[in-house]
């Protein structure tokens, strides 16, 4: 292939959180790994600030987690990432995903939108994936932004198996390759 | 208002609270639904639960509701909703 035209993503899943906040430390708490270590289930995050920069959710442990790279970077409006998944050696291959961040002030909160879009047509049982993490990380952040403490789910909660089992059948039949190839 | 009467005749909707003991925290899931088919009830109060749930949120949480959710923010609300079901979806 000598050309490659850029993916087209389609926003998959929405989510909307109001906080007392200013943008600016609502942009913080999403770029500084100070901040993301009390909410995005340990994950450090490290945010090269320039488009075309990388970008990486660190696990605890060290592991890379999740590593993309900027798309937009807005200072406090606006931030855009692509989304791999390196965790998992098998869900490598999976096509990227894009996932950007929209910060508004209103009327003395900030509305913060989270959009995860998708170049794939990606079952739903994958997409539950986010849909079970997004507004548990989401709600943490609130709560470390207005009462400076992390809320902690002392229950055990680990991806749900449907998805686990859909990203194995993905990997195994790449179904996003005839996407491509009809482009 | 003649647009309100209009919203008013819609057959009523379902709407669902679910309550999970989490550890120390509480998942709360909200789900609205079965609407009519071209429901403008449904587009006008779609931006809505998402404000009164982190409003709430903060309530529990801090003893502050989010002035967003407060009465007089209500009536701007709800003026911009109407004109969003009016118009359809921005």
């Amino acid at each position: 292939m000598t050309t490659m035209t850029e993916p087209t993503f389609v926003p998959k899943t929405v989510y909307v959180i109001y906080i007392a906040s200013t943008p600016e430390k609502v942009w913080d708490a999403l770029t500084s790994a100070e901040f993301t270590r009390k909410y995005f289930f340990g994950r450090s995050v490290e945010v090269e600030p320039k488009v075309g920069g990388s970008f990486i959710l660190r696990m605890e442990d060290g592991r890379v987690d999740i590593k993309g790279r900027v798309v937009e970077y807005d200072p406090p409006r606006r931030l855009s990432v692509t989304w791999g998944v390196d965790w998992i050696e098998e869900f490598r291959e999976l096509p990227e995903s894009l996932v950007t961040y929209d910060i508004e002030p209103m009327g003395g909160s900030v509305k913060l939108t989270m959009t995860e879009a998708h170049q794939w047509d990606v079952p739903n049982a994958i997409l539950a994936g986010g849909r079970q993490g997004w507004p548990l990380i989401l709600s943490g952040l609130k709560s470390v932004l207005e009462t400076g403490k992390p809320i902690v789910v002392t229950v055990k909660m680990g991806p749900p198996k449907e998805m686990m089992e859909a990203l194995k059948e993905a990997c195994a039949k790449k179904p996003w390759r005839d996407a491509a190839a009809a482009r | 208002m003649e647009f309100l009467e209009e919203l008013r005749r819609e057959r009523p909707s379902r709407l669902k609270f679910t309550l999970e003991p989490m550890g120390a925290e509480v998942k709360l899931t909200v789900i609205h639904d079965d609407f009519d088919p071209s429901s403008k009830v449904l587009v006008a109060v779609s931006g809505g639960w998402p404000m009164i749930l982190a409003s709430l949120k903060s309530l529990m949480e801090t003893g502050s509701a989010l002035a967003l959710t407060s009465a007089e923010a209500a009536k701007s609300a709800e003026e911009k909703a109407i004109a969003l079901a009016r118009n359809g979806v921005a």
